[in-house]
């Protein structure tokens, strides 16, 4: 006898009829096959168990915690599978921005504070030091040295 | 943590800002000439002269004068703007006076600022002094002195 499901493009009918999904004249015809076949009632029978088998089957029940333990297992797995800084940097979007711009702080800092000479000074920062030099001129000037023995004998 | 990122900031700015001039100054007596050549190097040649010649002067500066000279100078920082725009003029309009009787007012000064500045009044208004300073000299020595503090009195036999 011929197998219906012999075909490979066939054996959806399987799956179609298990669904309910044949009708009419397909239906009779499968329900006839099935009958006769050996095969086929085995494969009807192995699917109608599986189905019952899945059916039947409920899920435990899960703790309420459970969302938090997940969470924190996976997290727990994270670190153990990735170095440190990119674990760092993965904490929240603000610490990826905050970073970068701690280090480019620290460069200004250092460029501006720790250097020892600036590469060329700016025009303010040289007028500054000319206005403190006529300062410190003009104070130098009231510090005669040595004393002038005619001007003491004035005072 | 999170503080860190504006502390940062804020002492990023701070450094952004100009350096006071007291730093300035040390910083440039303190490099090789050839960095001094390098930082000075927007100046005109010879502007960077001239300055160079000022900040190779503040070296030659005996000690002893060099300690009060610093010690006025640090005064000088504390007063108001006002104040120090005012003294400013003073020192400029002694500046102006002729050679001769700058260099006395600036001794009378020198002088002055051994004794005791309650006695400061009695010795401008008195008769030696009267005699030897114009009113406007006199001026001049009594604005300066306002500014001023007191030299340690190592020596008052003048």
């Amino acid at each position: 006898m011929n197998c219906l499901l012999k075909p490979p493009e066939q054996q959806a009918l399987l799956f179609r009829y298990l669904a309910g999904d044949l009708t009419g004249e397909t239906l009779c015809s499968w329900q006839r096959h099935v009958a006769s076949c050996p095969d086929c009632q085995h494969l009807v029978q192995s699917q109608e168990n599986l189905e019952a088998i899945l059916s039947s089957w409920q899920p435990p029940a899960i703790s309420a915690d459970f969302d938090q333990k997940l969470w924190a297992r996976i997290e727990l797995d994270r670190q153990h599978t990735q170095p440190w800084w990119l674990r760092y940097l993965s904490l929240d979007w603000g610490w990826r921005l905050a970073v970068p711009a701690a280090l480019t702080a620290c460069l200004i800092l250092g460029f501006f504070v720790l250097s020892p000479a600036p590469e060329v000074m700016q025009a303010e920062d040289i007028e500054q030091v000319e206005r403190m030099l006529d300062d410190l001129e003009a104070l130098q000037a009231l510090h005669p040295q040595p004393e002038d023995p005619r001007i003491q004998d004035s005072l | 943590m999170k503080l860190l990122l504006p502390l940062i900031l804020f002492a990023a700015t701070l450094a952004a800002q100009p350096a006071p001039g007291k730093v300035l100054i040390e910083r440039l007596r303190r490099m090789t000439p050839a960095e001094r050549q390098r930082a000075l190097a927007r100046m005109s040649p010879e502007r960077r002269e001239a300055l160079e010649r000022r900040l190779n002067s503040l070296d030659r500066i005996q000690p002893g004068v060099r300690d009060s000279l610093q010690h006025d100078f640090e005064s000088f920082q504390k007063l108001s703007p006002q104040e120090k725009s005012e003294f400013r003029r003073t020192l400029r309009d002694i500046s102006e006076l002729p050679a001769e009787r700058r260099r006395i007012v600036r001794a009378a000064i020198h002088h002055l600022r051994k004794r005791p500045p309650l006695l400061h009044e009695r010795i401008l208004n008195s008769h030696n002094f009267t005699e030897r300073f114009s009113e406007d000299e006199r001026k001049l020595i009594r604005e300066s002195l306002r500014y001023l503090e007191p030299l340690e009195a190592t020596d008052l036999s003048h």
